[in-house]
């Protein structure tokens, strides 16, 4: 077989460089062979971004090669960093070669990759980086003064992209003490599962998607806005500006959301609570939703049905947690989305904590970036929970890092625990002044929620002073407030309205937790009760964790976030899912429903109190139809 | 597993087949979260999510605090405004409905 000599292929990319760029094939090649090698150099050259070329090697050699393949998958091709080689596996050029996986455009993804290597390699400095290596370098590094984190890494940077903290936060890997770990199953929807198999080799593969796969934009398009950045390149992506976001336990549990309505992002701290695992808050993310109606701006803060809450959690299928599995990594990390209402039950009124949303102060271009690797995590990350590193309060941390902001500010921010990261937030430059203290997020209605402790000591006070006893807890109201001192309180509400309410508010709580403990004790003298609960629990916690994330219902087959069409295609998997466990566990869930419905119905509020108070409130009634 | 948990998940369980599950409309269904659910301090061990019952609790409270302090909250606010974009009611009306409504141990 005549093959053609080795000739250098000129390729035409931007017009500076067109003349010192070169790939030159170094194999005899047929004259078929040569056209469509050619033409695929030249396709990839010309698709190069500019500003990667400038830092590129200028010469290039290609050679095509077999390459034997390792027992798990085919390999394309290899970098030789020494010799400014890039070898390529000869099937591509093969017409009898896997035409799927040797096809023309991954012929173009394999030498997109193996220059990503020879650009990763480079370490090219970033001018944003520079002050940052130069502010480092200058740092005296005398016994007992340690660099700062952000030094130690800038330190130890040796690749382009690969080490960028940015990047890596965006692609999931993070950094431990014996250097870079993967975020454990962070590995869902990629592009190509090359990606997650080391640090160094998740730029190249998703570079080659950037470049060849239009639609890489809208799947991954945190990551696009990396790229984009980083190489100076203006691309607007026409994605679906509608977002599907699953908020389990809701009648609606697919919330979609055009992006564009989405105005700010909030740090949403509860406040410290009283079990040991609560004792340092919890760290949330408020998106601020602006209702249908609604323009979007300011005003948006107050259109609380539409926000969405997201929480990165730890969940068990059996509500049961464990410190030691808590520890060791065997419960799975999700980012959970949830109502504001729901979050704002269980935080001001069930556990009697407070909540603070810290508005975050973000440019457009970083809010955008954070909207989307929120959604894409929300959508693809199965990842393990460790109570001590890898939990609310560090994948919060870890989403800031990657989404542009200055890294001195983002490495400040980092953290493991919410109170610490509350703290540090507030000083800092991502929150304006008018609201970055405790003190003066309190004064804001639409950025503090107290907890119902307060609704609680407004009604003990009022309650107090007309008995004219001090009543400092709702114990010592419930001890003293006996079916007389009632009487002598409700006799005091036609000259007191307000105390009308507080006892109203009191008796109430009075009610749930006799009806709680009644429920207690049945379950606790009752063996059969106690059985069929326990099932009917197991059941619904086994069903809670099974569904507690929408991506595992998608396919592997495409990557990123879901299409609109693949999110709906989930929303019916689910509800099928449930529909399908009703009916199997149908005779569990009506039994446990009867006991619990004998308990409320055998409930019996032996002097009516709240009976005689609501007919009260309704006697009473200030309402008139407009 | 703890008791507390047990019942609320239990009573949570209990609204997959519940009448009151069939009134939400289409999507019909609760997902019991994947979270420890406790017994809360103030004794909310009863309140199941449903429909909008989160929501409306929220607002029953606000309505009572309102009513005890004068104050009117944000988040009682916005769902006035909400509901009188749709009705021809007057916020009393709205704050008298929201005071009595019996949600908690229904």
């Amino acid at each position: 077989m005549i093959r053609s000599a080795g000739l250098a292929l000129l390729v035409a990319v931007a017009p500076q460089f067109a003349s010192s760029f070169e790939l030159r094939i170094e194999n005899a090649l047929t004259p078929q062979e040569r056209s469509k090698a050619d033409q695929i150099l030249k396709e990839v050259s010309q698709a190069l971004p500019t500003e990667m070329v400038k830092s590129l090697p200028q010469t290039f050699k290609i050679k095509f090669k077999n390459i034997p393949a390792t027992k798990d998958r085919e390999r394309l091709g290899v970098a030789e960093m020494f010799f400014n080689r890039i070898v390529l596996n000869d099937k591509f050029l093969s017409p009898t070669a896997d035409s799927k996986l040797f096809s023309a455009l991954n012929f173009k993804k394999a030498l997109a990759h193996e220059l990503a290597h020879f650009y990763d390699q480079a370490n090219v400095a970033k001018p944003r980086l520079k002050p940052l290596v130069s502010y480092c370098e200058g740092r005296p590094s005398y016994e007992g003064q340690r660099q700062s984190e952000l030094c130690e890494v800038l330190k130890r940077k040796s690749k382009t992209i690969s080490d960028d903290p940015e990047f890596k936060a965006l692609a999931g890997w993070v950094d431990s003490a014996s250097g870079t770990e993967r975020v454990s199953s962070f590995n869902r929807r990629l592009p190509n599962p090359y990606a997650a198999s080391a640090p160094h080799e998740t730029f190249p593969v998703f570079f080659e998607s950037y470049l060849f796969e239009p639609d890489f934009a809208c799947r991954m398009s945190a990551v696009n806005a990396y790229f984009n950045d980083h190489f100076g390149i203006q691309n607007d992506a026409h994605c679906d500006s509608q977002m599907s976001w699953y908020l389990p336990g809701e009648p609606k549990p697919y919330r979609t959301i055009g992006r564009d309505r989405i105005w700010a992002i909030d740090y949403f701290w509860a406040s410290e609570g009283m079990a040991g695992e609560s004792r340092f808050g919890h760290s949330m993310l408020r998106l601020v939703v602006c209702a249908p109606d609604r323009k979007p701006g300011p005003d948006c803060y107050k259109d609380f049905n539409d926000h969405i809450i997201l929480s990165f959690g730890a969940s068990s299928e059996n509500f049961d947690f464990g410190t030691v599995s808590g520890v060791t990594g065997k419960y799975p990390l999700n980012l959970h989305a949830s109502t504001f209402h729901k979050v704002k039950r269980q935080y001001n009124h069930a556990e009697l904590r407070d909540l603070y949303a810290v508005p975050l102060k973000l440019t457009e271009a970083q809010k955008s970036r954070m909207i989307d690797a929120l959604y894409e995590t929300h959508w693809t990350l199965n990842g393990q929970y460790y109570f001590m590193t890898r939990n609310c309060t560090s994948e919060i941390s870890r989403t800031l890092l990657g989404v542009g902001l200055p890294l001195d500010l983002a490495f400040d921010l980092k953290s493991t625990i919410p109170s610490e990261l509350f703290t540090k937030l507030l000083p800092s430059a991502l929150v304006d002044r008018s609201v970055n203290s405790r003190s003066k997020l309190q004064k804001n209605a639409l950025l503090y929620f107290s907890s119902s402790q307060k609704t609680v000591d407004l009604a003990l006070s009022l309650v107090s002073s007309a008995a004219g006893a001090k009543l400092e807890t709702i114990d010592v109201y419930f001890k003293k407030v006996n079916d007389l001192a009632f009487d002598k309180l409700i006799a005091k509400v036609d000259a007191n309205e307000k105390l009308l309410y507080a006892v109203y508010f009191l008796e109430s709580i009075r009610r749930d937790r006799a009806m709680a403990a009644m429920a207690r004790e049945l379950v606790e003298k009752e063996a059969n009760v106690r059985q069929t609960i326990q099932e009917a629990v197991a059941v619904g916690a086994k069903g809670a964790f099974d569904l507690r994330f929408p991506g595992l219902f998608l396919t592997s087959a495409r990557y990123g976030v879901p299409t609109n069409d693949e999110a709906h295609e989930v929303a019916g998997l689910v509800t099928s899912q449930i529909a399908k466990d009703k009916e199997t566990h149908q005779a569990l869930i009506g039994s446990a429903q009867a006991i619990l419905s004998g308990v409320q119905q055998s409930f019996v509020d032996s002097a009516g109190r709240m009976d005689r108070l609501i007919k009260m409130i309704q006697s009473k009634s200030k309402s008139t139809v407009q | 597993m703890k008791l507390n948990s047990m019942i609320l998940a239990a009573a949570t369980l209990t609204v997959l087949a519940g009448p009151q599950a069939k009134a939400c409309g289409g999507n019909d269904f609760l997902v019991l979260l994947p979270m420890m659910i406790t017994s809360g301090p103030t004794g909310t061990t009863f309140v199941e999510r449903l429909c909008h019952r989160d929501e409306l609790l929220n607002l029953q409270e606000a309505a009572v605090a309102y009513r005890m302090s004068g104050e009117m909250s944000p988040v009682l606010q916005s769902s006035i405004d909400a509901v009188q974009k749709e009705q021809n009611l007057s916020a009393e009306t709205i704050i008298d409905r929201l005071v009595s409504a019996k949600l908690g141990a229904e």
